[in-house]
């Protein structure tokens, strides 16, 4: 029981990046795991072309949620959204340097969908 | 066969090993079974198997009889009058769904009360939400205090305009256990029928509808040692006049012509198509084993082992623990007269600061401990409690101190790992 988690992940859970709210964002998205009822709200601001400059998140949740969270805010900057949208999920994964099982796998992935604006279960 | 150990339940052989034993802390999600109940279900494929009512051979007129024992064996579980009492449905939320389909729709008219608790699983509260925005019914839900436990109220304004109560007897968050004889007494002065959700009871304690007097009683089988996929409503004998048909088809009728069908009385006319025959037969041997057992025992060894439970896990600095507190558990001294609020089924809810129940539970397995985080199907109880999620231990027949002894050994190097890990950067 050396470690919890993988060193990312209890990094960013413990220090979490762009965490909390932006004052006038150019969209905010919203997103809850049904498993468990936490909840993500990410706000973004784009420049003229399109590309993400800011990014603030909020939300409770396990230490994946957050990590996850904090690890995708970084992965999405200077990107637009259709490119944060195409991510593929892997992508997001293999950051947290973990296995993870069905059900905590949608924990990791709900910043990802939240911006997608879709249902985690679809994974 | 004895209380507190493992031999009956084959699963703890194969998932765990001596090193690492399976401790399975979540039995109010689902039980596991008795060799008895797994033997039962295969020896009606092998020995039994036939359609009922219907078939006049033997093995079909002798399927028939042995599935009428089992009903017959239930409403003595539960002390009902008759095997007439006891409807059979595929677990609670369907019993929950038959009552509203077959009774709340025809009888509770636009402007009526339903009454339920701040307590309930998501099954005693949803079928009444789409029930109530349908025939513009309203929904009142009795708070609950500190301690979990429901708020006095005055009967007369709770009660006001209220036809239906449903009410769970323990709640599978808090462990509340409520005190269903006096409250049904007062619904019924109230003119108001009484639906208890006993999912959490039943496999836990004497239920006694004799001198509890509800007017429906639901519980499933899967959390009573039996099988998944069968479920018990008990009916009020009163009752059966004023329900309608739930779903419909073969085996529940008497006569069909092209634009008419007449019904079998109940509980028959409510159990439309072929029943599941086998998990009949093996809630029958798990009905059989906790009787052995005796209830009244069950209860006694669960209550011990849930206040050891609790003393070690309030121990614990960090852990917050939801519901009854501990030094009402089970005893009689501080009790509040005439009341049980300080009584608790053998569950316990709880949270560590600053972890997340889902992590607890992913960290919990590694020590293959396995316990339920999230919301338990009780969202607007959460939303009371003001946790998004809780981390749950629940007890059975099989579980023992050494189980608990395990989790809590887990649990402390979690706490313990957890607050190292401030330091990381």
């Amino acid at each position: 029981m050396a470690t919890l988690y993988p060193h990312p992940v209890m990094r960013h859970c413990r220090a979490p990046q762009n965490y909390g709210r932006l004052k006038h964002p150019g969209q905010t998205f919203r997103g809850r795991n049904y498993f468990c009822g936490d909840a993500l709200e990410i706000s973004v601001k784009f420049d003229r072309r399109q590309k993400i400059t800011a990014i603030a998140w909020q939300g409770s949740g396990c230490a994946l949620t957050q990590a996850a969270a904090s690890i995708f805010s970084e992965m999405i900057k200077g990107k637009t959204l259709d490119q944060v949208r195409r991510m593929k999920s892997e992508t997001l994964i293999k950051q947290l340097k973990i296995e993870l099982s069905p059900v905590r796998r949608k924990c990791a992935l709900l910043p990802l969908y939240t911006m997608k604006q879709e249902d985690p279960a679809a994974d | 066969m004895s209380i507190g150990t493992k031999t009956d339940f084959p699963i703890f052989r194969r998932a765990g090993t001596p090193a690492r034993p399976l401790v399975y802390l979540d039995s109010a999600a689902t039980s596991q079974k008795p060799r008895s109940v797994i033997a039962a279900e295969q020896r009606w494929y092998e020995r039994q198997n036939a359609n009922i009512n219907r078939g006049a051979y033997r093995l079909a007129e002798a399927a028939t009889l042995s599935f009428e024992a089992v009903r017959q064996k239930v409403a003595r579980f539960i002390k009902a009058p008759s095997a007439k009492n006891i409807v059979f449905t595929k677990g609670t939320t369907e019993s929950i769904n038959l009552v509203t389909a077959a009774w709340a729709r025809q009888n509770l008219k636009p402007g009526d009360v339903i009454l339920l608790t701040r307590m309930e699983h998501h099954s005693n509260i949803v079928p009444w939400q789409l029930l109530a925005k349908e025939k513009k019914l309203s929904l009142r839900f009795w708070p609950i205090d500190q301690r979990g436990a429901l708020t006095d109220e005055q009967p007369d304004q709770l009660f006001r305009g209220v036809r239906l109560l449903a009410i769970t007897h323990i709640s599978n968050v808090l462990g509340t256990i409520n005190p269903l004889e006096k409250i049904i007494k007062q619904a019924h002065r109230h003119g108001a029928a009484v639906l208890v959700d006993a999912a959490q009871s039943a496999p836990h304690l004497l239920l006694n509808v004799r001198r509890l007097k509800p007017d429906f009683l639901a519980f499933s089988g899967h959390k009573l040692l039996g099988p998944t996929g069968i479920g018990i409503l008990y009916v009020d004998q009163k009752r059966y006049s004023e329900m309608r048909p739930y779903q419909s088809g073969g085996d529940m009728v008497v006569d069909v012509t092209q634009r008419h069908a007449t019904f079998k009385p109940a509980p028959h006319r409510f159990e439309a198509g072929t029943q599941p025959l086998a998990q009949v037969a093996a809630l029958g041997a798990a009905v059989d084993y906790l009787t052995e057992l005796g209830m009244g025992r069950i209860r006694r060894y669960e209550q011990q082992l849930t206040r050891y439970a609790y003393r070690r896990l309030a121990a614990l600095p960090a852990v917050t623990v939801y519901g009854p507190t501990g030094d009402h558990l089970g005893s009689a001294r501080g009790r509040p007269k005439g009341s049980r609020n300080g009584d608790r089924g053998p569950l316990i809810s709880f949270n560590v600061q600053g972890i997340h129940a889902h992590d607890l539970a992913t960290w919990l397995d590694r020590s293959n401990v396995a316990i339920r985080a999230g919301h338990h199907c009780a969202r607007p109880l959460h939303q009371r409690l003001g946790v998004a999620a809780t981390a749950r231990i629940s007890f059975s027949v099989y579980n023992n101190r050494r189980d608990v002894d395990r989790f809590i050994t887990a649990l402390k190097q979690i706490i313990l790992a957890w607050q190292r890990s401030t330091h990381i950067r």
